[in-house]
C-alpha cells in the first residue's frame, strides 16, 4: 500500500514544481532557483540528457 | 538582448520557443526553451525556419477577388471593406434562400486559425451546425470516442510512466518533438517501450517489444491484449467492480469471439508476442497509450479507440500517476468552448447537422447526450475538446454541397485549411466546392483550395499576433505567445474576419472586442488585469490537477462510470461493444495496400511546399516500397510510379526501403506543387486515392480508412493521370 502512495506523492510534487518553474519570475533569486531546478531535472539523465536531439537523425530525413 | 516567449503554430504540437535579438529592427532568432521542464529544447526545422515560411514572396498580403473562372488563378486586389461588404451581402442572400445551415465551414485549428472559438461563435449565432475540420480524422475523433467511454480525453503522464505503447506512432526530432523528448526521457528513466507498426520504424528499432501487425488491424490487436489481460486476471479488479459497466458483456465478447489464435491470424503477429506485450502493459506500475492518428483513420476506428480507452481503464491507468490524466481546462482562463456559445444554437438546428443520425459519434448528437454528465463532472456543458466533439461529418457535408442531399449547402468558408486535400475523395470535394454560390478562403498562400475561391482574405502568422493556447482543452495547460512582428501587408487576424462579417450581419454586439488583444484580455480577466499582465506572469500555466478525481465526481458518462458497454452506441443502434472489422479487401485488380501518413520531417500536412530551404531535401513526393514489390512491378529507385486505387490515381517517385513490409505502399499526405501552373492539384494528393464508400468508412464516425487501401502500382510511362481522374466514372459509386 505504501508504494502507490509514494508514487502518488512524487507525481504531485513534480507537478507542483512544474507549476513553479513555468512561471515567469521577476525576482533574481527565484530565477536562479528555476535555472537550478531545470539543470537538476536535465542532469538526472546524465551529462548530456538531450543528446538524441543532435546525434540521431530521423530515418525519414534521407531522401 | 531582447527576449520573448512564443508558441510555434507552424504545426499542431505548439512548442514553446524563445525568440531573441540584439537590436530592434532585426529578425528574432528562434530556439527551443531549455527551461521548459516538460520538453526542454523542443524545436524542429520548420520552427527554426519560420521566417522562410512566412516571409516568402508567395504570401498573400492583400484581399483577392476572383476575376476569371474558378481555378483559373486570375485575381484582382481589393480592400478589406469591399471584400467583407460583398461576402456579407452574398452570404445573407444564401441564408435567406436556403437557411443558415446552408453555410459550411472547414477550419484547421492551428496556423492562422488559432481563433479563440470565434468560428463556432459566428456559426452558432447565425444558426449553422455544419462545421468540419481535419481533426475529424486526427485527434478530434479520438477525443469524442474517449468521451463516449469515460467522459473525457486524458493526457499521457510521460513524466511518471513505466511503459509507453505506440500504435504506429513515430515521434522523432523533426515531428512531434515535444512528445519525442518526453518519450526519450521516459525511456532513459527505464520505461518499457512497446511499438506496433507494419513498418519497422525508428521507434520500433528502439522498442523492447515490437509487434509488426498488418495495417488496419489495431482494434483486433487490442482485443487480443484484452483477451490475455482478462483471461490471466491482470486487470484492476476493484476498479472494474466499482467504476465500470458492462465488464461481463465485454468478457463474453472477447473470450468467445476473439480467441488469441484468431487474433494472431488477423494481425499476423504470433500469439506469444501478443501475450508478452499485453502482460508488460498490464503489469507496469503506470502505463500510457499516447494518442496516435493511426487509429483515427481506419474503418474500425471507433472500436480501436474505445479499446485503447478500455485498456487504460481496466488496468487502473486512468487518472493514475504514470497513466493518463483527466485534466480539466484551467478555470482561470475563459475556454474556447465557452466562447463558442453552443447553447445559443437551437436543438432544431443541431439536429440538422450533416451526419447527425448516420454517424453520430463526434456530432452534436453525442454532445447533447453528454451535456448533463459533462456539467456534473467538469462544470461545463459543451467541452469541445480538440475542437472535435460536435462537428458535422465531412463526407456528408461534401455530398450536400455537391448534390443538395439532404439539403443544399451553398456557401463554404475554408479557414486556414487546404480542404481539397484534407479529407477523402478529392474529386467529390472538388465538385462540392465548384457547386458553391459563395466560396471564401482565409489563408496565407494560394493553396489548391484557395485557388477555387471567390475571395481570399490574407491571414496573419503566429509570429505576427499574440496568442493564448490552451492545449486544445485536452490538458490543463495554457501557453502564452508574444507578438514578434507587425502583420505583413494587409494580413489580419482571423478574429477580425469574423468580427467584420458579424458587424455586417447584425451580430455586432457578440463581437465587442476591438482586436485580438482585447479578446485575450477578456479571456484572462478572471485571473489578471490584462493579457499583458497574464503574460508577464506565465509563459506556461499548469492548472491544478488532482489524480483520481473521479472518486469524488464519477465519470462524465450517462451511467457515471466507465462504459465498457456503451449506452449511447446502444441507443443509436450500433454495436455497444468493440469489435474488429476487416479492412477493405485486396483483389487481383488491387493486390497491394496503401498506407497514408508518412510524417515527413520537412512539412506539416499540406503546408510549406513553397519553402526552398525545406524542399531542397525533399523535392518530390516519394512513396516507400519494399524491394520485392518494386521488382515485381518493374520499378526501380527514383522511378516515377502510378499508384491507383478504386478512387483515382496519383504519381510519386519510388523510394525502395528495407523497413517496408511486402505488400504495403506508404505514401505521404498533402502533396502539391506551388511552382506548377496548375499547382499540381491532381498529381500527387493522397485525397485522390482515398475513397469514402461505405466499406471504407468507420460506421459510427463516418471517417475514411487510410491505413490499408487496396491499390496497385506500375511504372508511370506515358499514363495521363488527369484523364483517369476525370473520366466519366461516377465517383459516388
Amino acid at each position: 500500500m505504501m508504494l502507490p502512495r509514494l508514487r502518488l506523492k512524487r507525481a504531485e510534487i513534480s507537478l507542483a514544481m512544474g507549476q513553479f518553474v513555468l512561471k515567469k519570475h521577476h525576482n533574481r533569486f527565484m530565477r536562479l532557483l528555476v535555472k537550478l531546478i531545470c539543470w537538476i531535472n536535465r542532469h538526472r539523465y546524465g551529462k548530456d540528457a538531450l543528446d538524441f536531439l543532435v546525434t540521431e537523425k530521423t530515418h525519414d530525413d534521407h531522401f | 538582448m531582447e527576449t520573448k516567449y512564443v508558441n510555434c503554430a507552424t504545426c499542431d504540437i505548439a512548442c514553446q520557443l524563445v525568440a531573441t535579438r540584439q537590436h530592434s529592427g532585426q529578425r528574432y532568432t528562434l530556439e527551443g526553451d531549455f527551461e521548459n521542464p516538460l520538453a526542454p529544447g523542443a524545436i524542429c526545422a520548420k520552427g527554426r525556419l519560420s521566417h522562410d515560411i512566412f516571409e516568402h514572396e508567395n504570401r498573400v498580403t492583400q484581399p483577392l477577388k476572383r476575376v476569371g473562372e474558378r481555378g483559373e488563378g486570375r485575381w484582382q486586389t481589393i480592400s478589406w471593406d469591399q471584400a467583407m461588404d460583398e461576402i456579407a451581402e452574398k452570404l445573407a442572400k444564401i441564408v435567406d434562400q436556403y437557411g443558415p445551415e446552408s453555410l459550411a465551414v472547414s477550419s484547421g485549428p492551428w496556423n492562422c486559425s488559432t481563433e479563440s472559438g470565434m468560428t463556432r461563435r459566428f456559426m452558432n449565432l447565425l444558426g449553422s451546425p455544419n462545421y468540419i475540420s481535419p481533426v475529424a480524422l486526427c485527434m478530434g475523433n479520438t477525443a469524442a470516442v474517449n468521451r463516449l467511454t469515460y467522459g473525457w480525453f486524458p493526457f499521457p503522464d510521460f513524466e511518471n510512466t513505466q511503459c509507453v505503447v505506440l500504435f504506429g506512432h513515430n515521434p522523432h526530432n523533426q515531428s512531434w518533438v515535444m512528445e519525442y523528448i518526453r518519450l526519450r526521457l521516459a525511456e532513459k528513466r527505464g520505461a518499457k517501450l512497446i511499438v506496433l507498426d507494419p513498418r519497422r520504424s525508428q521507434s520500433a528499432d528502439r522498442a523492447d517489444i515490437y509487434l509488426p501487425l498488418k495495417p488496419g488491424t489495431d482494434a483486433a490487436m487490442c482485443l487480443g491484449w484484452l483477451n490475455v489481460i482478462i483471461e490471466e486476471g491482470l486487470y484492476d479488479k476493484a476498479f472494474v467492480r466499482d467504476w465500470t459497466v458492462g465488464f461481463k458483456q465485454l468478457k463474453d465478447r472477447i473470450l468467445n469471439d476473439y480467441p488469441l489464435e484468431k487474433i494472431a491470424e488477423i494481425t499476423g503477429v504470433n500469439q506469444s508476442l501478443i501475450r508478452e506485450a499485453a502482460r508488460t502493459y498490464a503489469n507496469a506500475k503506470g502505463a500510457i497509450i499516447p494518442w496516435t492518428a493511426i487509429t483515427d483513420q481506419q474503418n474500425s476506428s471507433t472500436s480501436a479507440i474505445r479499446l485503447q480507452s478500455i485498456l487504460r481503464a481496466i488496468t487502473g491507468n486512468l487518472d493514475a500517476p504514470g497513466g493518463e490524466m483527466m485534466m480539466a481546462p484551467d478555470t482561470d482562463v475563459i475556454s474556447e468552448s465557452e466562447l463558442e456559445l453552443h447553447q445559443r444554437l437551437p436543438l432544431s438546428q443541431k439536429q440538422k447537422q450533416l451526419g447527425f443520425n448516420e454517424h453520430p459519434v463526434f456530432t452534436y448528437h453525442a454532445m447533447e447526450k453528454l451535456r448533463g454528465p459533462a456539467k456534473r463532472v467538469w462544470g461545463m456543458e459543451y467541452p469541445n475538446q480538440v475542437k472535435g466533439t460536435c462537428m458535422a461529418v465531412p463526407s456528408n457535408v461534401f455530398r450536400a454541397m455537391a448534390h443538395g442531399d439532404p439539403y443544399p449547402v451553398k456557401a463554404f468558408f475554408s479557414i486556414a485549411n487546404n480542404t481539397l486535400m484534407g479529407y477523402a475523395n478529392q474529386r467529390l470535394i472538388y465538385d462540392a466546392i465548384m457547386n458553391q454560390e459563395l466560396m471564401v478562403s482565409f489563408e496565407q498562400f494560394v493553396t489548391p483550395t484557395a485557388n477555387l475561391s471567390d475571395y481570399i482574405l490574407p491571414g496573419d502568422s503566429w509570429m505576427e499576433r499574440p496568442n493564448l493556447h490552451a492545449a486544445f482543452e485536452w490538458g490543463g495547460v495554457v501557453q502564452t505567445s508574444d507578438q514578434l512582428y507587425q502583420p505583413a501587408g494587409e494580413c489580419r487576424n482571423v478574429y477580425d474576419f469574423w468580427k467584420l462579417l458579424a458587424q455586417r450581419m447584425g451580430m455586432k454586439e457578440h463581437f465587442p472586442w476591438n482586436n485580438i488583444t482585447e479578446l485575450l484580455d477578456h479571456r484572462v480577466a478572471n485571473h489578471a488585469h490584462s493579457f499583458e499582465d497574464f503574460k508577464s506572469r506565465y509563459k506556461i500555466k499548469l492548472a491544478d490537477y488532482q489524480y483520481h478525481k473521479y472518486r469524488q465526481t464519477g465519470f462524465a458518462t450517462p451511467t457515471g462510470k466507465v462504459e465498457l458497454f456503451s449506452t449511447l452506441l446502444d441507443d443509436w443502434g450500433f454495436d455497444p461493444l468493440p469489435y474488429h472489422r476487416d479492412p477493405p479487401a485486396t483483389s487481383s485488380e488491387f493486390p497491394l495496400q496503401l498506407f497514408v501518413g508518412v510524417r515527413e520531417p520537412q512539412f506539416f500536412q499540406s503546408g510549406q511546399r513553397h519553402v526552398e530551404s525545406l524542399r531542397k531535401s525533399n523535392r518530390e513526393p516519394r512513396t516507400f516500397l519494399n524491394h520485392e514489390d518494386a521488382q515485381l512491378y518493374g520499378l526501380q529507385d527514383g522511378d516515377w510510379a502510378c499508384i491507383e486505387s478504386v478512387n483515382g490515381v496519383i504519381k510519386m517517385k519510388v523510394l525502395i526501403r528495407d523497413d517496408m513490409p511486402k505488400g504495403l505502399v506508404r505514401i505521404p499526405h498533402g502533396w502539391w506543387k506551388p511552382e506548377n501552373p496548375d499547382l499540381g492539384t491532381w498529381d500527387h494528393s493522397d485525397a485522390i486515392v482515398v475513397a469514402d464508400y461505405d466499406e471504407h468508412l468507420d460506421r459510427e464516425q463516418g471517417i475514411p480508412h487510410l491505413k490499408g487501401v487496396p491499390c496497385r502500382v506500375y511504372p508511370m510511362g506515358d499514363t495521363n493521370i488527369n484523364d483517369k481522374n476525370f473520366d466519366s466514372k461516377d465517383k459516388e459509386g
